[in-house]
């Protein structure tokens, strides 16, 4: 939150007054902090303005529209798909995608085996891709049970998988970052990549759900 | 040469050294099978705390079966977990 | 050795609450601070993981961002970039600032 927006909300309380030191109890407890650690980084030199503004246009420009790009390029072109399985950092720059300072590897969905991505220590996403992970990823619940649990959890997400075919769990807890190839939905055959690509939403890359025609 | 090859059974190491790990608890001492060598990366483990981070680690993805990780997985014994682990976090198998 | 608090994997733990909540103007600048502090290597991303590692139970159970923080402060703290006492009191002045409509 800006200064400005805070600006704007109602100061006519008269139970907080100046001078007091902010609890750790009260709401905007964290947005004062952050807001005075960029100040005091940027006063002592330690980031520039300009460092962190265009961080912020970067992490903003991050959503999983990128991630489905790449789906739907791997389903509609063989080739790609076989250089996105082979070396997925190398195979998205032709994209003009980066994964930063992690490796990606795709992992395809096929008719034998389920893949799910969970990072058990932290919460290690390919956010380059993506953008930021969704709450339920960072939660505890998930974190916990996608290891023990997959089928359990992969239930509360709706999806059921057959007792025949693999369930593969990747916990993502060193240096490279995952994106699961579902596969491609029945009846899509003749659809273009674009069209493809929005129908590959962010849970089906995580392998949570599967993507649908409809 | 790398230390370990695809399709190695290997153990990660049942150790519990306090600091920053990135050898997951529950993997501690299981058995598993190389999946795949990832490459060479800094040691985190290092990184964590300063340090450059060398001499760089070998990072392997290992495969293990899910009724061996868990003592009662709820779940077909085709499941499989993939996770990945430093070479000095491994040792060979017997077997 | 018993299981850190960081290290999840196999816990007990509720059903998955699926929500959809967009990170907040505030929990972007953490992230940005951070990725900047990375650029410029103040701060990497395993200190940060062994900073919140390292946070008391109480802090690290809080949402996300709010322990990002924390441990952000705990370790720019510990390499002398700056003191916890100075971002509480920037903090106060910064409320102040707002409070009194400047």
């Amino acid at each position: 939150m800006t200064t400005d927006e805070r600006d704007t909300h109602d100061h006519g309380h008269d139970h907080e007054h100046p001078g007091t030191t902010p609890d750790v109890n009260e709401a905007g407890y964290y947005e004062l902090m952050a807001e005075a650690m960029k100040e005091l980084l940027i006063e002592k030199g330690v980031v520039s303005a300009d460092d962190v503004r265009r961080n912020l246009e970067f992490l903003d420009s991050r959503d999983p529209v990128d991630g489905g790009r790449v789906i739907a390029k791997a389903w509609t072109d063989p080739d790609f798909k076989k250089r996105l399985l082979d070396d997925g950092t190398a195979a998205i720059k032709e994209m003009g995608l980066t994964m930063g300072d992690a490796e990606l590897v795709v992992v395809e969905n096929t008719d034998d085996v389920h893949n799910m991505i969970v990072c058990t220590l932290c919460s290690c996403y390919p956010r380059t891709l993506l953008g930021l992970p969704p709450d339920w990823y960072k939660s505890k619940s998930y974190r916990s049970r996608a290891v023990i649990e997959p089928r359990s959890v992969l239930k509360e997400f709706g999806t059921e998988v057959p007792a025949d075919k693999t369930v593969r769990v990747h916990d993502s807890n060193a240096d490279m970052r995952y994106l699961v190839l579902p596969q491609q939905p029945d009846g899509t055959e003749n659809w273009s990549a674009d069209k493809l690509a929005e129908i590959v939403s962010r849970d089906a890359m995580v392998g949570v759900v599967l993507p649908t025609a409809g | 040469m790398t230390l370990f090859n695809v399709g190695d059974r290997v153990r990660i190491k049942n150790s519990h050294p306090p600091g920053h790990r990135r050898t997951p608890f529950y993997a501690r001492g299981k058995i598993g099978i190389i999946e795949r060598y990832c490459g060479e990366f800094k040691n985190p483990e290092e990184l964590a705390y300063g340090f450059d981070g060398t001499p760089k680690r070998e990072l392997y993805r290992v495969r293990l079966s899910q009724t061996d990780l868990w003592e009662n997985y709820d779940g077909p014994e085709n499941d499989t977990l993939d996770l990945e682990i430093y070479d000095h976090w491994l040792e060979k198998a017997e077997g | 050795m018993n299981q850190r608090q960081h290290d999840m994997g196999g816990m007990d733990a509720d059903p998955i609450e699926n929500s959809a909540h967009e990170a907040e103007p505030w929990a972007k600048m953490v992230t940005s601070l951070a990725a900047a502090m990375r650029e410029h290597d103040i701060m990497r991303i395993d200190e940060l993981r062994r900073a919140l590692e390292d946070l008391p139970s109480k802090i690290y159970e809080q949402d996300y961002f709010e322990r990002w923080s924390e441990a952000m402060v705990n370790l720019l703290e510990e390499k002398g970039v700056f003191t916890r006492k100075e971002v509480l009191s920037r903090m106060e002045k910064i409320k102040d600032k707002i409070e009194g409509g400047l």
